[in-house]
């Protein structure tokens, strides 16, 4: 990458930001009434005084927890049932319906309907946990489509065992679509469950304290708790997004690699 | 020359749609011996490969043959090394396997290869790569679908005579596809020559050829002889 290019990558996004936060100090001092519309400034200072409530942190901690959980799960049983369907086109061709229409059913239906199942302490993890599991099965699923089937062709003349084949041929080839995928769908999550906790108003939640703050009008606070909540996404997205670079950055070309 | 005849595929059948590859199509290959392939596109002559590695199934007398496959691409794994795409289809420990990976590679004058990924590769290296992997791969059967295509001759020279002494040094079982007559003549105990009839591939020509390898070169009478009788039959066909 150039030089020019470098400078571009960094200096464009401060650029946006600056022209975002620009217009939020426009409108904010056009509206003039904090209950509305707080200032960038006065959103920060209620973000640092959430900085110093161990409330705050627990919040985090649990919403995150929610989220990771549901993820995993989600992400567990959309491996197996990917592995499945691979080995099997009869269990493909019967679940593609199932997962056809998990994708396109409405999420405040699913939303509503786990509220009548589930108590408001489990609501957030299903409902998590319905959204995302369907996203995933396809990645997967369409990850095992795209390895190389030469590559498999020849792992099966050399009889390769099945363990190497998994580590050494399966994993590197669908690592990167899968990880692109997580990248996705982790910060949806994150979403997902601060909704369900909204609407569960599920005890130590950050939805819970978006909704509190939304029900004293306390604007800069819902602010406030908006940001934590990007941020966490922006720190689950960036760490997967590092993890990618670091093991699978195997786009080489050395010198004797035809140009 | 014995020809203990191992290898046997009887009575096969394949089609691709309506077009009918094999069909009741038999051939005996003899046992530690190289048959070159010969033949006109179309006929058959990977697909025969194909089927003796298992990749497309038959019923065959003799199954689970453990096979090498070079194929025409490389097919290495761009994730591993050269060093690790050799290793990989060995048997043993990993450090034992990683060590007789670079030896290998040192004879095939790669050395400098070992570490590299295929990406950071020429394309005539990755390929020198992947016939050292099929070299070194313990089987009963190597399989070659023209492994030397696309290399420039000195090269392609160098490495016919190192494939000749590493498979004198290991001798097994041998299929090697070829286009040149030359590499035909050059390394085979036998040649079989494919037609395309209506009913799928043919076997129109089969010929042992005993001279010591050594000795086969241009200029040769019986070498000219048979180059000249095989080009006859692939431009009659």
């Amino acid at each position: 990458m150039n030089k020019k290019r470098v400078i571009i990558n960094i200096v464009a996004p401060l650029c946006g930001v600056a022209a975002f936060i620009g217009v939020w100090f426009a409108v904010a001092a056009s509206v003039g009434k904090t209950v509305i519309l707080p200032t960038p400034i006065e959103t920060l200072k209620a973000f640092f005084s959430l900085l110093s409530q161990s409330e705050f942190y627990r919040s985090v901690g649990m919403t995150l927890a929610r989220t990771l959980l549901s993820f995993i799960i989600a992400f567990s049983l959309a491996c197996l049932f990917a592995v499945l369907s691979y080995l099997c086109y009869f269990f493909k061709r019967a679940f593609s319906p199932i997962t056809l229409m998990m994708r396109v059913m409405p999420t405040i239906s699913i939303i509503l309907l786990v509220f009548i199942w589930f108590d408001s302490e489990i609501s957030p993890y299903v409902i998590t946990f319905f959204v995302i599991f369907p996203m995933l099965y396809t990645v997967v699923a369409n990850a095992f489509d795209g390895v190389d089937r030469g590559l498999l062709e020849m792992a099966k003349a050399y009889r390769i065992p099945l363990c190497r084949k998994i580590f050494r041929l399966y994993i590197p080839q669908m690592a990167p679509s899968v990880l692109t995928g997580i990248s996705i769908s982790l910060p949806f999550s994150v979403k997902l469950t601060i909704a369900a906790e909204v609407l569960a108003f599920t005890k130590e939640s950050m939805g819970r304290n978006l909704k509190q703050q939304s029900s004293y009008l306390e604007t800069p606070s819902l602010l406030a708790w908006t940001l934590a909540a990007i941020l966490l996404g922006f720190l689950l997205e960036g760490l997967i997004l590092i993890l990618k670079k670091c093991l699978f950055n195997t786009k080489k070309e050395g010198k004797y690699a035809d140009k | 020359m014995p020809t203990n005849e191992r290898f046997e595929i009887k009575n096969i059948n394949v089609s691709f749609g309506e077009n009918v590859v094999f069909k009741d199509f038999s051939l005996s290959l003899p046992d530690k011996r190289i048959t070159c392939i010969l033949g006109p596109s179309g006929s058959g002559k990977t697909t025969l490969l194909r089927i003796l590695s298992g990749l497309i199934s038959q019923k065959k007398d003799k199954k689970s043959e453990k096979t090498s496959f070079i194929f025409q691409d490389h097919r290495l794994l761009p994730n591993l090394t050269a060093q690790d795409n050799l290793a990989l289809v060995l048997e043993g420990k990993r450090k034992e396997r990683k060590e007789i990976a670079r030896k290998m590679l040192c004879d095939m004058e790669l050395e400098e290869a070992s570490g590299l990924y295929p990406s950071e590769l020429s394309g005539g290296m990755a390929q020198r790569v992947a016939i050292a992997r099929g070299l070194i791969a313990k089987s009963d059967l190597l399989l070659m679908d023209e492994p030397f295509k696309g290399l420039d001759l000195g090269l392609q020279e160098r490495l016919i005579k190192y494939f000749v002494r590493h498979w004198e040094e290991n001798k097994r079982t041998t299929v090697f596809v070829t286009h040149s007559i030359l590499e035909a003549i050059l390394v085979a105990d036998r040649i079989v020559i494919l037609g395309k009839g209506d009913d799928g591939a043919q076997v129109v020509y089969q010929k042992d050829f005993t001279m010591p390898r050594e000795k086969r070169a241009l200029g040769d009478p019986e070498v000219d002889a048979l180059r000249s009788e095989i080009h006859d039959i692939l431009v009659a066909l």
